[in-house]
């Protein structure tokens, strides 16, 4: 039987499109599993702790990081953006409100250079701005980037204050460390105000003679016994006393391993650094010079007043020893006949305390290495030897333990090499005036910005590192005001509590 | 022609979209360079470019109430599917460029990741839509609707019974038993019930051509016809054993006692037919088996089966076609949840 159209038509339910359709059942099914899962997720996050996490760019640095676990709100105010560069972020009134969370109850930080800075600008600088946060444990909040300080210093005129006066010097932009014109020198090593007259090349020749191979060239068994042993090994064949940097410069904090690296031909490997070791101890007359310039009896540093004192205790028998030693053995050529010793002598019997007047003008005694003072109160002026001389940077030998000494002070080896005679004191003073640090220009031989220069660089220099502002520079600490009194911080003979306390200060963010 | 009417269609929304996305990057920029700091979400570009990006992605979800209120004729679909495709497209990039080009926490790298596993799944189903169904066209002449193999099988299955018998007379005894399908015989010429959730709806089965291939399946026997009674039995043999537990395996069928959907699958499992190669083989050694009067049966029982290959070609074909779906919104529902969240949060911690 032949089937006709209706039975060769395959039969199909009219309303197919109503039934159970498998996939989109799993479609709602998923769909509402994804309602689930994503109310379940956003009510983790906005109403529990741990949840508020997921929101963090990053885990907090060391010195917040006790705050991952108490919640947001710490630092973040509700609805007040604590990003300057956020929608909103750069109104003073939630800057303010930010900062007052930071500097208050944890921080007490002042402003960056208040006075020469425009309150305009100061007011506008939120420390989030520079202290950037959820970068991990281990960031570091005081390493803040270049942009940061180049965004005021590169314009100063628009930040700082007006100078009142017209010779004031306006503040110079600094943009680039490691450009020509992007960071001038070093203003404070452009003069010495130190009043020692003191000359390396005579202290680095054998035996410390006044002209080379000079006839008062020190023997070792010619300085008194007690120093004999620190300079037994630095002696020559001649028995010459050798003397090498270490030997006056200490280091403030010591790194193991690496003691000789001030002596004159060392040739550094290490790549070693040390946070620490910042400076080197300030010179100490009575470590690092008394071996060789004897006061026979009479202790450094005394006023004129102490200094009569001291000389009036001292007996005419003995005066006479001291004077009659000093200009007969030391100063053979320069002998002072009998009469004028004993013209002397009964001066200071007679209680006349002129002596000292006499002794302080003698090369041999004060006025060797000290200007005399016109004050009438002291002997000799300031010395003035600074102890920092990078005023504005905190400059860290302990980072630089990879190089000499010679590679930025090369100033004392050169006139050791060029073998001066500096017989005559004019010399010396020329010497002493001569700032024996390198400036800018060794330093941008390693310090290098531009990321892609300093990788470049790396394949054909020894030792290379970044150029960023924090490097050297801190914000919150201006520099320290130049001293106008003469006190013991001006003297040669800084006290270590001293330097420990600079040194904190130093240290401290 | 259909390619230019295609663009056309298209193209204002990929300028629209490419024009989003570079105002938005340049705009971020010149920010960014003017304030001399990274770009980030939380300045004024930042938030702007994200909240466009949260309203399309808000656009996007609105696909599916559209889909309820589609009686209404709001919106021509083919407009709102190309601006659903290309806005959502300009998403990631935005997302990207609100962000500063950075994932952040968790959370935000979270929501990242949602976007471009919605973007993904919805690249793909939009590639998958265009190209399956033209190859399905070309390659499943015997295509019907889906939901609606198991029937069409069932029938198929019917006539292929009716052919035998009008050609063979009955089934001998001795063979292997057949499943009943009375019940499926008279659900097609008569009523049906559709479940439609808790509802029973009684439709009316009617008739619908369901394949280009006219002759297909239909019974051309003369009944007048000489038929080897050997043949007849074999092919029955073959018939009960092979090609109708293949033809109707996965169908939930009742065997009389002792038969189940289970024997059912691992019959098919089993079966000497189940790929296309091993079909032509075995009906090839069928045929050899009969004689030369048997062979249009043989032809007809092999189109049998290469339909039924070719539906469960149509259903591997449809879970590729649809399958994405289930993916594309639940990760777009999460997203769209999580959005809020992020809103709210963005705004507080900014």
């Amino acid at each position: 039987m032949q089937e006709n159209g209706s039975q060769r038509a395959v039969k199909i339910e009219r309303f197919y499109h109503k039934a159970f359709d498998r996939f989109i059942y799993r479609k709602r099914w998923m769909s509402f599993l994804g309602l689930l899962v994503g109310i379940a997720y956003s009510s983790w996050l906005l109403l529990s702790i741990d949840g508020a996490l997921q929101v963090s760019t990053g885990e907090l640095s060391q010195p917040h990081f006790a705050w991952n676990k108490t919640g947001c709100e710490k630092c973040h105010l509700p609805n007040v953006p604590i990003r300057k560069d956020a929608w909103g972020g750069d109104r003073v009134e939630h800057i303010r409100d930010n900062n007052k969370n930071c500097n208050g109850e944890c921080h007490a930080v002042t402003g960056h250079f208040e006075a020469k800075t425009k309150t305009s600008v100061l007011e506008t600088e939120s420390c989030s701005t520079c202290h950037r946060e959820h970068l991990g444990f281990d960031r570091n909040l005081v390493e803040v980037y270049d942009a940061e300080c180049s965004r005021c210093h590169a314009n100063m005129a628009s930040v700082a204050n007006h100078p009142e006066s017209p010779d004031s010097k306006a503040p110079q932009p600094i943009s680039n460390f490691s450009a020509e014109n992007g960071h001038p020198n070093f203003a404070s090593l452009k003069h010495d105000p130190g009043t020692i007259q003191f000359s390396h090349a005579q202290h680095m020749r054998p035996g410390q003679p006044k002209s080379p191979n000079g006839f008062d060239a020190k023997k070792l068994e010619m300085i008194p016994e007690k120093f004999r042993g620190l300079y037994q090994d630095q002696v020559d064949t001649n028995q010459l006393i050798q003397l090498n940097c270490s030997n006056c410069h200490t280091r403030d904090v010591e790194v193991k391993g690496y003691e000789g690296l001030e002596l004159a031909d060392s040739k550094p490997t290490a790549s070693v650094q040390s946070t620490d070791h910042m400076l080197y101890k300030p010179v100490e007359f009575d470590k690092h010079c008394a071996a060789c310039h004897d006061l026979d009896g009479l202790a450094h540093g005394l006023d004129r007043k102490q200094m009569n004192e001291a000389i009036k205790e001292l007996t005419p028998r003995k005066i006479l020893d001291y004077l009659k030693k000093r200009f007969t053995e030391a100063e053979p050529d320069s002998l002072v006949d009998g009469n004028m010793l004993k013209e002397i002598a009964e001066e200071i019997d007679g209680r006349k305390t002129r002596l000292d007047a006499i002794l302080m003008q003698r090369e041999n005694t004060c006025a060797k290495c000290h200007e005399l003072s016109k004050d009438p109160n002291s002997i000799v002026a300031p010395s003035n030897l600074k102890r920092k001389w990078l005023r504005d940077a905190s400059f860290k030998h302990g980072a630089h333990l990879m190089v000499s000494c010679k590679d930025c002070h090369a100033e004392a080896y050169k006139s050791s090499s060029e073998v001066y005679d500096y017989s005559s004191n004019t010399k010396s003073k020329e010497e002493s005036s001569i700032v024996m640090i390198d400036g800018i220009a060794k330093c941008r031989e390693c310090h290098i910005q531009d990321a892609q220069l300093r990788s470049q660089k790396f394949t054909t220099l020894k030792h290379v590192a970044t150029a960023d502002c924090v490097d050297c520079h801190r914000y919150h600490s201006d520099p320290p005001k130049p001293r106008a009194s003469v006190g013991s911080m001006d003297t040669a003979a800084v006290k270590l509590s001293d330097v420990q306390l600079f040194l904190a200060s130093e240290k401290a963010p | 022609m259909l390619l230019v009417r295609k663009l056309k269609l298209h193209l204002g929304s990929i300028i629209f979209a490419c024009a989003l996305i570079a105002a938005g990057a340049f705009w971020q920029a010149w920010h960014a360079n003017h304030a001399n700091r990274s770009p980030t979400g939380s300045s004024l570009p930042g938030i702007v470019i994200g909240s466009v990006a949260a309203g399309i992605i808000l656009f996007e979800l609105l696909l599916w109430p559209r889909k309820w209120l589609r009686r209404f004729r709001l919106f021509p679909t083919k407009y709102w599917m190309v601006a659903h495709i290309w806005l959502g497209l300009a998403t990631g990039p935005l997302a990207y460029i609100h962000s500063g080009y950075r994932l952040g926490g968790t959370f935000s790298t979270t929501l990242m990741v949602l976007l471009l596993f919605v973007l993904l799944s919805g690249i793909y189903g939009w590639v998958i839509q265009m190209v399956l169904p033209r190859w399905m066209l070309g390659n499943l002449p015997y295509e019907t609707i889906t939901g609606q193999i198991d029937d069409v099988s069932i029938q198929a299955a019917l006539n292929a019974r009716r052919m035998l018998t009008v050609a063979f007379g009955p089934k001998p005894e001795g063979l292997q038993k057949l499943p009943n399908l009375d019940s499926f015989a008279s659900d097609m010429s008569g009523a049906v019930t559709v479940k439609k959730g808790r509802k029973e709806i009684k439709a009316i089965v009617i008739g619908a051509v369901q394949r280009r291939d006219t002759k297909g399946l239909n019974i051309e026997v003369d009944s007048g016809s000489e038929f080897n009674a050997e043949d007849g039995r074999e092919l029955w043999r073959q018939y009960a054993m092979v090609i109708e537990p293949f033809v109707l395996r996965g169908i939930p069928l009742s065997y009389g006692e002792a038969t189940s959907t289970q024997t059912q699958k691992e019959t098919s499992l089993k079966s000497p037919i189940s790929t296309r190669q091993k079909m032509i083989d075995w009906f090839s050694m069928l045929r050899d088996s009969c004689s030369s009067s048997a062979q249009p049966i043989v032809n007809r029982l092999e189109k049998l089966t290469e339909q039924r290959l070719q539906y469960d070609a149509q259903r591997r074909a449809q879970s590729w076609l649809h399958g994405w779906i289930a993916f594309h919104a639940s990760t777009s529902v999460v997203l769209g949840v999580l959005l809020v969240a992020h809103i709210v949060l963005a705004l507080k911690y900014m």
